[in-house]
């Protein structure tokens, strides 16, 4: 066996050649030194900070993810089992990137003279532990957790916490570094598992779906068949499965236009029906949950009212995150579906009907999850009830869904120009995260601040953002019309 | 008259952005195709096969020269000749999600002439089970309902990006006689990538070589075969090592004996090598695997001397057959 | 009768397979196995069997044809022609001629002067016709 310190070395480099790791490396330290500082309580920098926050932790998953997929990455194939003493320095080096941002928290901790470093690493062990296992949790459930986690942090009473912590600082330290050890211990089984994945593992398919080549395509074949993802599954999923190829099935009845749009919108709604379907039952436990926490100094008003509470705030936070970050996704469609791309540019259709079809059908995807979502939230008075009097918030509230719209708008047309070019995946993320991030500061403001600001600013951002987005996507039909699959 | 529903004409395509440091994938390709032609396109992996051919289809933009295919511009084929063109990709790729016959339905859609008993026959040929999701499909399956879909619509041109490559001995042969099958029209023209070159001895009337971005051998498959040869001498002393004998693919000297690969056989030249050396001069036929192995040894290694060229006459002087391009860099 | 002709065509091998198809007719002629008025296998027919592409079949027997060792016949397919019908063709004596070069250059080598050689000449001919007299015989 070569030296240990050699092979380490050569992890380590491996690691370094992915940016979007060494890139998420560097968000994560942010973001958790940004945990640590006391957050305004209140006013417009809150307002700021708060999405600033979640783009930090979206970034934080998407990282540990990309730990986790890079780590399959090195351990799924043969070769991790072949080669002398492969293993223990890629342990090494994932715990190693595990333990940084903790170590870190506690140091940071201690050095503000804080008097609960260990519960702050408890809290960073806790968030990295459920990262790093992210992959073995269904990615839904993550996101709807998190998304109750944000609607529902105010109702929780989690605000109780940090007093109680406060109260018994020996306590909450002894606790605190005891459940840190004990995420450090999950966090190093999880890693453990992931190295000695076999072919027999459901989990062996991730890495190799990436990976071109027969084998590779054998080996997912037989790990499908074997987690029988494809005939079986919860009787509703089976069911939607059915009504859907009932729907396919007739889909050759319709006009060409129509059918190029067919696999787009295909692909798209098998992903969002499975999401949707985790966050409505997120909604339903998280619901009830945090409108009893609320009221707990008052007798609960009845299942009803609770659960309609719950629903609220589940809509209003829906309506407001997930159009935005549906558009970048929809407009990373095109790019996403550049494989097929090359099969379906040889189908008798001219380049322009194609590509423009593909876009219709990535946008109206966007509109679609816009106008659903917010047609829930208004459904449900999610916007709250008209306080200002009737015709000043309908006013406001046409101000803000043609706010909203153009965001979406936006930041479709900006993705979409930007992933023609296979440029680097960090450059794009960073670009459309900072453009989510100025649309739901956008929007924040002015739900908060609709008497403060007036019309003319809304509806002059509205323009612009809009109309560039316009732009964009006039642009991208040019770019996507003339880009080579090779 | 056949008329060529496939031109390309100095062909080039480069993968660089930047237009100081071009490196070439394709160096200037000329192959003029006529209809009922079947082409093999012979390479080594990494040749410039499936550039060429993505290059013909729109998939890739020709960094200089142009490809004609059915009378338009490759680049940008109306909705009307791409419905007369059916491509098999190297790897194909298809919606997971869907079944193999609503995969086959949906491509169907969008043909105003499909043949469905014919994709019915060749699905019951191959045994493509239909009512599975193409996620489930093996590499084989998959490639054969890449070979379906692409023959559905009973394309004039088909262009096949080693179409056999995954697929076993047995599904292999029943591909080939379906393709034999296809251009027993002789209206219908192929053109195939692969490096099995026994495939390409039962169905390509016509081999067309790549090496190095360049076509470096070409002709008729018969011609070649009958015009490629081996000559193998055993003189009674040494020979030198620099022996050059003109038109030679390949020259392999080892003391008093010797191997001669000719592109331009003919049989006055044995006669010369058997006075010039005293030589037993033994003539073995190439088949298209042999001939592939001596065009790339020859073109890497140095090129031939013109040492001794008065011991031997030119042997195209009384040749009037074309004669096959060899074009080494 | 024709149905039982059956060429052996190895598509792999160095000699194109539309010669393999001439060469094959020509020896089945010359013992016996095609007369005259026998007709040749349909090219589809050679072609499936083999697994080739017809139109290398179709050419080789175009070229018996203008070789006059076939004829077209409408409705039919190949017929075999006799013998004397057909003019002995250059190419062949030409290939002969080859062949036996390098016969005598190895006899040369082998020391053997010009009367040894005709004798072994004359001896290999007397027994090749013997030897096909008696398969007619037999027959």
């Amino acid at each position: 066996m070569t030296p240990l310190a050699q092979r380490l070395h050569a992890v380590l480099s491996t690691y370094a050649t992915r940016s979007r790791l060494v890139l998420g490396m560097i968000f994560v330290l942010l973001a958790t030194i940004f945990l640590l500082i006391n957050i305004p309580t209140s006013g417009v920098a809150e307002m700021i900070l708060f999405p600033y926050l979640f783009y930090c932790l979206l970034w934080m998953s998407a990282w540990s993810n990309g730990i986790s997929d890079q780590g399959r990455w090195q351990f799924a194939p043969a070769r991790a089992a072949i080669l002398p003493g492969y293993r223990a320095p890629h342990r090494m080096v994932l715990m190693g990137i595990y333990l940084i941002p903790v170590a870190l928290v506690l140091v940071t901790s201690c050095m503000r003279g804080q008097s609960l470093p260990g519960a702050h690493t408890a809290v960073i062990a806790f968030l990295m532990t459920l990262t790093i296992a992210a992959s073995t949790i269904p990615s839904g459930l993550i996101l709807g957790t998190f998304f109750g986690y944000v609607a529902f942090s105010d109702y929780i009473g989690i605000d109780k916490i940090p007093q109680l912590l406060l109260d018994h600082p020996h306590e909450a330290n002894v606790g605190g570094i005891l459940v840190a050890i004990g995420c450090a211990l999950i966090a190093r089984r999880r890693i453990r598992t992931l190295s000695r994945l076999t072919e027999d593992d459901p989990e062996y398919v991730a890495p190799t779906w990436s990976e071109p080549g027969q084998a590779a395509r054998t080996q997912q074949r037989g790990a499908l068949q074997r987690t029988g993802e494809t005939s079986t599954g919860p009787a509703a999923c089976r069911q939607t499965i059915a009504a859907f190829d009932r729907w396919l099935n007739r889909a050759r009845r319709w006009n060409r236009s129509r059918r190029i749009l067919l696999p787009t919108i295909g692909e798209f709604a098998v992903l969002d029906a499975k999401t949707l379907a985790l966050l409505m039952v997120v909604g339903l436990f998280l619901g009830p949950l945090g409108s009893f926490a609320r009221s707990h100094d008052e007798p609960p008003p009845g299942i009803f009212p609770t659960l309609l509470e719950g629903v609220r705030g589940l809509a209003w936070f829906a309506a407001l995150i997930a159009p935005p970050v549906t558009a970048i996704v929809a407009g990373n469609g095109l790019a996403s579906r550049l494989k097929t791309m090359a099969t379906e540019r040889l189908l008798p259709l001219t380049r322009r009907t194609y590509v423009d079809s593909q876009l219709v059908a990535f946008a109206a995807c966007a509109v679609g999850v816009w106008a659903l979502l917010n047609a829930i939230a208004i459904g449900v008075g999610a916007f709250g009830p008209p306080e200002h009097g009737d015709s000043v918030f309908a006013a406001s509230l046409v101000t803000y869904l043609g706010l909203s719209f153009a965001c979406v708008i936006f930041n479709f047309g900006i993705t979409a120009v930007l992933t023609v070019t296979s440029a680097e995946f960090a450059a794009i993320f960073l670009i459309t995260g900072a453009c989510g991030t100025a649309d739901l500061v956008l929007l924040l403001l002015w739900l908060q601040g609709v008497p403060d600001f007036g019309w003319i600013p809304a509806c002059i951002g509205a323009l612009l953002a809009g109309g560039a987005g316009v732009l964009f996507i006039q642009h991208a039909r040019v770019l996507w019309r003339e880009r080579e699959l090779g | 008259m056949p008329t060529p529903v496939y031109i390309a004409a100095g062909l080039k395509k480069s993968f660089s952005g930047n237009p100081f440091a071009q490196n070439y994938v394709l160096r200037g390709i000329d192959l003029t195709v006529q209809q009922g032609a079947v082409v093999g396109l012979l390479g080594q992996n990494g040749s410039g096969k499936s550039t060429l051919l993505k290059c013909s289809l729109g998939l890739l933009r020709p960094s200089a020269g142009q490809v004609t295919v059915l009378d338009e511009d490759g680049w940008d084929l109306s909705a009307e000749a791409k419905s007369r063109i059916g491509y098999v990709p190297q790897e194909v790729v298809s919606y997971p999600w869907m079944l193999a016959r609503q995969v086959i339905e949906y491509t169907a859609a969008f043909y105003p002439r499909w043949n469905q008993p014919l994709v019915d026959e060749l699905c019951r040929r191959w045994r493509l089970p239909l009512e599975e999701r193409v996620a489930a499909l093996s590499t084989g399956q998959l490639q054969t309902l890449g070979i379906v879909l692409a023959l559905g619509h009973e394309p004039e041109l088909l262009i096949l990006d080693e179409p056999v490559a995954s697929l076993d001995p047995v599904a292999r042969r029943q591909f080939l006689r379906t393709l034999l099958e296809i251009v027993a029209d002789r209206r219908r023209t192929v053109i195939f990538s692969t490096h099995i070159t026994s495939d390409l001895e039962r169905v390509a009337t016509r081999v067309a070589m790549l090496r190095d971005g360049v076509i470096g051998l070409d002709g008729e498959m018969d011609e070649l075969k009958d015009r490629v040869k081996r000559l193998h001498l055993a003189a009674a002393a040494p020979l030198p090592k620099d022996l050059a004998v003109p038109g030679a693919l390949a020259v392999e000297i080892d003391g008093a004996e010797a191997s001669i690969t000719l592109a331009n056989f003919d049989s006055s030249i044995v006669d010369q090598l058997r006075v010039a050396w005293n030589a037993d001069v033994t003539v073995q036929d190439l088949n298209l695997e042999e001939m592939f192995i001596a065009v790339h040894e020859h073109c890497g290694g140095a090129a031939p001397s013109v040492a001794n060229a008065n011991n031997v006459k030119s042997a195209e002087s009384d040749d009037s057959r074309n004669v096959p391009e060899i074009d080494c860099p | 009768m024709a149905a039982s002709v059956r060429f052996q065509i190895h598509p792999s091998s160095g000699v194109p397979i539309y010669r393999q198809i001439i060469d094959q007719v020509h020896a089945l002629v010359a013992g016996g196995k095609l007369r005259p008025g026998d007709l040749l296998p349909s090219v589809r027919t050679v072609a499936r069997a083999a697994d080739v592409n017809p139109m290398t079949v179709s050419k080789a027997y175009s070229q018996l044809e203008s070789a006059g060792v076939v004829e077209r016949v409408r409705g039919q397919g190949m017929r075999v022609l006799a013998p004397a019908d057909r003019p002995a063709p250059k190419r062949r004596r030409a290939e002969f001629r080859d062949l036996l070069a390098a016969a005598l250059h190895r006899g040369r080598q082998l020391g053997l002067d010009d009367d040894q050689i005709q004798a072994e000449v004359d001896d290999l001919l007397a027994a090749h016709d013997a030897a096909t007299a008696e398969q007619t015989a037999n027959r």
